[in-house]
């Protein structure tokens, strides 16, 4: 059965298998998420493979990309300007895929988009020492 | 200021300038010179809007750049898309002396020079007159990999359209 958010990891080189292999690792399935890497190809070629894969799995779909800044951001962006359902989420990690696959099932868009930021963000967390950094002394 | 550099680059501003070429010319402004970019607002927004904050973004079409081009200020860096735009930016006046090849990558028609270099033939006759005029073309992704001197590969026959390879990457 598709998922009721198709989900598409847009990222540079090897990342986006790199994250699904490790999804499956701890999960013990592979994710139901398709995969595009931008290795080699042209901005043309990118945007019609995104747009190749949208078309294909309908609306709305949801593209998780890896540097807010970089092409395959900017491709995502592009091949989504006229679909006003679908997604583009950049800043991809382990964090925001595990969140994805425990809440599209069940959450209305939306609500789990700002679900994914948040647990995305709080995923970040920085020790010195082995202490939280604002409880670490200088 | 200097353009401290000029890249052709079918990406434009992406990863590999803002994280690579940026920090390592201590550059704080960028100027795309791309006529299709300039008249598409969206296409400029998504470009621009998640550069990094202290770095300066303009986008003109190639006239505006050529004009601008010897008064431009801060250390910029100056992308086009295709040796064909660099060529018509040479042509319109801007004194360019080098130019670095960065990023043309596979789309069908065209043939593997490197693994970031794929040339179609219009793209290897823009090379050629580029470099009879003068400018010194290297090939360069980031800054600290080899580079690889495209006048020497023009003259030897290395960079000849029929000599390259048709394989996808």
């Amino acid at each position: 059965m598709n998922p009721p958010y198709p989900t598409l990891l847009v990222t540079h080189r090897g990342y986006g298998e790199g994250l699904l292999a490790a999804a499956e690792a701890i999960l013990g399935t592979r994710p139901n998420i398709d995969r595009i890497s931008n290795e080699g190809l042209s901005p043309d070629a990118l945007l019609g493979a995104i747009e190749g894969w949208l078309d294909a799995h309908g609306s709305p779909a949801i593209v998780l990309t890896d540097l807010g800044f970089g092409s395959c951001a900017q491709s995502s962006r592009l091949a989504t300007r006229n679909r006003p359902e679908s997604v583009v989420m950049a800043g991809v990690n382990l964090a925001m895929i595990l969140a994805l696959l425990r809440s599209r099932e069940h959450e209305e868009l939306r609500t789990m988009l700002q679900h994914l930021r948040e647990r995305t963000l709080q995923s970040v967390c920085v020790y010195v020492g082995g202490q939280p950094l604002e409880e670490s002394h200088p | 200021m200097s353009v401290v550099l000029v890249r052709v680059d079918q990406r434009l501003l992406h990863g590999q300038v803002a994280v690579g070429w940026v920090p390592s010319l201590d550059a704080d402004r960028v100027v795309i010179a791309d006529e299709a970019l300039a008249a598409d607002a969206f296409g400029r927004e998504v470009m621009t809007s998640a550069a990094p904050p202290e770095l300066t973004v303009d986008v003109f079409t190639l006239p505006e750049a050529a004009e601008r081009f010897a008064g431009l200020s801060g250390r910029t860096i100056l992308l086009v898309r295709n040796p064909a735009a660099l060529l018509e930016l040479v042509r319109l006046g801007a004194r360019v002396q080098e130019a670095n090849i960065g990023g043309l990558h596979w789309k069908e028609g065209t043939r593997r020079f490197l693994d970031y270099m794929y040339v179609t033939p219009e793209d290897v006759t823009a090379l050629s007159e580029l470099a009879r005029s003068g400018v010194q073309l290297t090939a360069l992704d980031l800054p600290g990999n080899p580079k690889v001197d495209l006048v020497a590969a023009l003259a030897d026959g290395r960079l000849a359209f029929d000599n390259l390879s048709p394989r996808h990457p």
